[in-house]
């Protein structure tokens, strides 16, 4: 759990400099062994010229002895303690060369001929040295002379040179490493930048210093600042509507109230029917502004839903409810339309409207969905339209009915409630709504238009 | 005519009761979905009204169940919200109309009326038998287009057995129908009823009767056959 709260930028720094380390580390020590073989190479090519070398100035006496040129090809064996070192071992002969005087060297193995053996290293008294041994025969008239040579290389220079080299590839490595890790924190430092930025944002936003996160993130995080702002933007328009609600219930509360006050207050005679329409008005009131309060609105993180099913549903409670009227319902809705909000608020919408069609008609109602596209959008609209061949909505009375808590016909219910909810919604799913003469049907033809 | 009623609210049951019962019906009541529910599954009703809103068993549940167990009476359903969903849900439920609260009782009377005889499968408020007809919203009896006056009983008399034409009812069914439970239940009342309410629509044109009286059995109305 405690890993789970780990910073993104200790993350990606723990990370990023173990796999270097680790990285880095692997090329040095393949490096290393790789120069350490080469290296070791080169001492036995050397020491195998030296025997080479020293095998072309041995000969023999006419009496089978061995003997050695005078002028030794290389110089190094005639300098003491050069750090090359000679010697032969032979049946009554052993030689040194003049290198190795007042040094102290293993003795010469005894070596079959034909064999040959490289000792890397060889320790003797305290020291690191490395050896070419050669059993070899020389030939002349009569017969063969064996002997062994054998040349030794102190190596301590080898030591040193490959002590050098690690020095030199660990520094480098090592500087490698650091202005990596450079290079990957300013990498890093920018690209959580903007992750930094959106956190002094929300942290702002908290504080109430600033209304919504900035929109100018990359592409990765658009996205979600995007859909931040949104649903920002909801929460506030929620909010606001219901205060607004909440005012306008309690401000058109009062004038009734007013009257009742004051008609109870007429000592002479209380007019009973003024006071009965004042409840009913309040009444009515509270209704529009419970289901205004009701309304949730356009929101950004919702599943789709099919309106095909809810329409449905509807058609068959009115057919239940009008069933003696026998009204004839055409629907028309494009497949997989959906609405993208609350699925009370569709119910309503649907609902009101398709009621007052079956209220109004006279044996049609029409339904029609279409869905909506628009570029650039994922989603859908929806246009809704719905007809009666009922008498129709004069001119002068379309503005009034979708002007709120008006009503149309005082003689049926709820009309001008249900048709004003109708606008709070389809206002708060910033949509639009016509009342229109049906050619066809000849009456009230209503037109939701719902934005994606 | 008998209704249940099922509703929680003691003030709104008390007042829907009592102008039910000053309107001629016969009400049962029950404050709760578990009781209601009993007298639903045990007696006759020819009509129920539900609040959905209910303690122990919701209004709903109440509506299945009547339904699943076959008991095909309108029901009308009182909602508090009144939102679609509601209504929807309500009567998707087996209801068959909604009533939002609060109502205007002759509103839920009109409802009332208009469910019971759709029911018996009349589509008009005017029931029509032979030369007689009734008119359930205004209350109004006719013989040969002629107004009659009749006692309230006698209306709920002539009522149920037009929504019940060409049925045979019988007198415990009628007494049950039009009286409230802990009446006295005197079949001779019945007979004197039925009696006095034959002299009011007979006709002077028709010599046949609209009511038949079956011995041992009860009354039938229908169309007479000239």
């Amino acid at each position: 759990m405690f890993l789970r709260k780990f910073s993104l930028t200790n993350r990606l720094i723990t990370t990023a400099t173990l796999a270097l380390i680790i990285a880095l580390g692997m090329i040095g020590m393949v490096m290393n062994q790789a120069f350490k073989e080469k290296t070791l190479d080169l001492v036995k090519e050397r020491l195998e010229g030296y025997v080479f070398a020293l095998i072309s100035v041995i000969e023999t006496t006419p009496e089978n002895k061995l003997f050695i040129h005078e002028n030794l090809p290389i110089p190094k064996l005639v300098q003491p303690q050069s750090g090359i070192y000679a010697q032969i071992r032979a049946k009554g002969f052993n030689w040194q060369s003049e290198s190795m005087l007042g040094i102290k060297l293993p003795e010469v193995p005894l070596l079959k001929i034909g064999e040959t053996h490289f000792d890397a290293p060889l320790s003797f008294n305290g020291k690191d040295f490395f050896r070419m041994t050669s059993g070899i025969a020389i030939a002349n008239e009569q017969t063969e002379v064996p002997y062994v040579l054998s040349v030794t290389e102190d190596a301590q220079n080898y030591f040193r040179e490959l002590a050098e080299f690690e020095e030199t590839l660990w520094t480098w490595l090592i500087l490698t490493s650091v202005i990596l890790l450079g290079i990957q924190y300013l990498i890093m430092n920018w690209s959580l930048r903007p992750l930094k930025r959106l956190t002094e944002n929300l942290s702002d936003l908290e504080k109430g210093k600033i209304a919504k996160v900035s929109d100018d993130y990359p592409p990765e995080l658009a996205g979600l600042t995007t859909n931040l702002n949104k649903l920002l933007e909801n929460e506030r328009e929620n909010l606001d509507r219901q205060r607004k609600t909440l005012g306008d219930l309690a401000h058109s509360l009062k004038t009734p109230l007013a009257i009742i006050h004051s008609e109870l207050e007429n000592k002479d005679k209380t007019n009973r029917a003024l006071i009965s329409e004042q409840i009913t008005s309040m009444n009515e009131i509270v209704e529009y502004q419970l289901k205004r309060a009701a309304v949730a609105g356009h929101r950004t993180f919702t599943v789709g839903i099919p309106v095909i099913d809810k329409l449905e549903q509807i058609i068959r409670t009115l057919d239940k409810v009008y069933r003696t009227k026998k009204v004839r319902t055409h629907i028309q809705a494009a497949p997989g339309a959906e609405f993208y909000g609350e699925h009370g608020d569709l119910m309503e919408l649907l609902g009101n409207l398709i009621e007052n069609a079956y209220k109004w008609c006279d044996q049609n109602v029409s339904v029609t969905i279409k869905t909506l596209t628009l570029l650039n959008r994922k989603r859908t609209g929806l246009i809704i339209e719905i007809a009666d061949d009922g008498p129709g909505i004069s001119q002068a009375q379309r503005k009034k009915l979708l002007a709120r808590g008006v009503r149309g016909d005082e003689k049926v219910k709820g009309h001008g409630i249900g048709l004003s909810i109708v606008s709070d919604i389809v206002e708060s799913y910033q949509g639009k709504i016509e009342i229109k003469y049906h050619e066809l049907l000849k009456g009230a033809h209503f037109i939701i238009t719902l934005p994606p | 005519m008998k209704i249940l009623l099922i509703e929680d609210d003691e003030n709104l049951r008390d007042v829907l009761e009592k102008r039910l019962k000053e309107e001629g019906f016969v009400v049962e009541s029950a404050d709760n979905g578990e009781d209601g529910l009993y007298l639903g599954r045990e007696f006759e009703f020819d009509l129920a009204i539900i609040d959905l809103g209910l303690p122990r068993v919701s209004g709903m549940e109440v509506i299945q169940t009547l339904r699943a167990e076959e008991r095909s009476f309108p029901i009308l359903v009182l909602t508090a919200r009144g939102s679609w969903q509601d209504k929807v849900m309500g009567l998707d439920a087996g209801a068959d109309d909604y009533l939002v609260k609060p109502f205007h009782f002759p509103e839920l009377l009109a409802r009332v009326n208009a469910l019971v005889r759709r029911s018996a499968g009349f589509s008009s408020p005017e029931l029509v038998c032979g030369y007689v007809s009734l008119n359930t919203s205004t209350g109004e009896v006719k013989v040969d287009e002629k107004l009659v006056d009749l006692t309230s009983y006698e209306y709920k008399v002539l009522e149920y057995l037009m929504l019940h034409q060409g049925e045979v009812v019988s007198k415990s069914t009628l007494t049950e129908h039009i009286y409230h439970q802990d009446y006295d239940r005197d079949s001779n009342v019945i007979e004197v009823f039925v009696g006095r309410l034959r002299r009011k629509i007979q006709s002077d044109k028709h010599k046949h009767k609209v009511i038949e009286t079956l011995r041992g059995r009860g009354y039938r109305m229908r169309e007479p056959e000239e």
